[in-house]
């Protein structure tokens, strides 16, 4: 069943009780909370989604929880709580749903050690994935959503899943984080597109998150390989460029990206650096999208050529 | 450097400080330290220093004749000060170790 399927009550009704069971690539969350906030985000953002009968097993018990004390009733709060732990200070209210997909990728990145986990996002073209790890400002977001409605499939904006066996990339597929600027560029960009209510005035400013397209979550079981790996940078007024880099390099800078490579030590090394031998690399700095999706789109091309 | 640094150098003898797991991308080299995973960028002096290192211990002097032998050229006056700049960064990267050996 996908979570569009059910009823607003009976939705409300697991949310408020023993929780939802929502599944997104390879993971199964179990989502209480009786904010409206969180209900209206869920609908609007995962109604393509499969949700699981409540007494199925669930990897990550997520609560987003009213504030205590006064909180409850001046300046409400929402906190986050982790198999009955809170995890992060508490936010406004009004921040509650951003709180839930940060708290849904905390969970993630602490926890998923079967998968190597880098900070980037992942697109594909059938099998062929194209690899943008990024630190936070550098376009990646922005770049991955114009993508994602381009004719390129979301894998992830945020976090690659890559198989420490064989290095190709599991799909999670969750909805793409924007923010400032970005929300307003990608409305003009992709009218088409959903997203979720603007939560203002939270630590990263502006945040709001994009649906991903139905077509590609009924690809999500679908894994590509790494054939090509970005690294983009946003530069307001600066020429569309894609150079070539050094895939030693490129090593080094994937591991900094990392959140577990550590941890899969020396796995990790080859792994990545297998990644890194079959795929070409590139820096790619672009002010314009539509040049860029033009860019992507021939090295798309050449691949298949 | 000095006088009494280069004869300083020259007494030390340097070894890995753990081993090291190589790659060659492209031609170049990247390693990573099998204790941390920590990872390096090597550039071809640094993968040839830690190359010979690998094979045992040395001083500066018979790394200079390893280097020598494998170039097939003569030692030149500039490769000690090259190479004891090399090792530097080495150490500083914890890649390698330096300890004090018998004078020649």
């Amino acid at each position: 069943m996908k979570l569009a399927e059910l009823a607003p009550d009976r939705l409300q009704q697991q949310l408020g009780g023993p929780g939802l069971v929502l599944g997104t690539g390879p993971f199964r969350f179990r989502i209480q909370s009786q904010l409206a906030q969180v209900a209206d985000g869920l609908t609007t953002l995962y109604g393509q989604y499969p949700v699981h009968e409540t007494t199925r097993f669930a990897d990550y018990p997520v609560q987003i929880a009213a504030g205590l004390g006064a909180h409850r009733v001046w300046r409400p709060q929402a906190r986050f709580l982790f198999d009955g732990t809170m995890v992060f200070e508490p936010l406004p209210q009004d921040h509650a749903y951003p709180l839930l997909e940060w708290a849904m990728n905390w969970c993630i990145s602490s926890h998923a050690h079967q998968y190597l986990m880098l900070h980037a996002a992942v697109l594909a073209r059938g099998d062929r994935a194209l690899l943008l790890p990024a630190p936070p400002g550098s376009g990646k977001s922005t770049l991955c959503a114009a993508l994602m409605n381009s004719g390129w499939r979301l894998l992830s904006d945020e976090l690659a899943l890559l198989s420490p066996v064989d290095g190709w990339v599991s799909p999670l597929a969750r909805p793409v984080s924007l923010k400032n600027a970005s929300i307003d560029v990608m409305r003009r960009f992709a009218p088409q597109a959903v997203l979720n209510r603007v939560s203002h005035g939270t630590a990263k400013g502006s945040v709001t998150h994009m649906q991903v397209p139905a077509a590609q979550l009924a690809q999500i079981e679908q894994r590509a390989r790494v054939c090509w790996l970005v690294f983009p940078k946003y530069s307001a007024g600066a020429a569309t460029s894609l150079r070539p880099r050094s895939r030693a390099n490129s090593v080094v800078e994937l591991a900094r990206n990392a959140f577990n490579y550590s941890l899969l030590c020396p796995q990790a090394f080859e792994r990545l650096a297998d990644v890194v031998e079959s795929a070409t690399c590139h820096d790619f700095e672009y002010s314009d999208l539509n040049e860029a999706m033009a860019c992507f789109d021939r090295l798309a091309l050449e691949a298949s050529a | 450097m000095t006088a009494m640094n280069t004869a300083t150098a020259i007494e030390r003898q340097y070894s890995l400080r753990v081993p090291l797991v190589w790659r060659e991308l492209d031609g170049d080299w990247v390693v990573m330290a099998d204790d941390s995973g920590s990872l390096h960028h090597l550039d071809a002096l640094s993968a040839a220093l830690l190359g010979l290192l690998e094979a045992g211990p040395a001083d500066l002097a018979q790394l200079l004749a390893a280097l020598s032998e494998a170039r097939e050229e003569p030692a030149q006056h500039a490769w000690s000060a090259l190479l004891t700049q090399a090792l530097q960064r080495l150490i500083a990267q914890d890649l390698v170790q330096a300890a004090k050996g018998a004078a020649a």
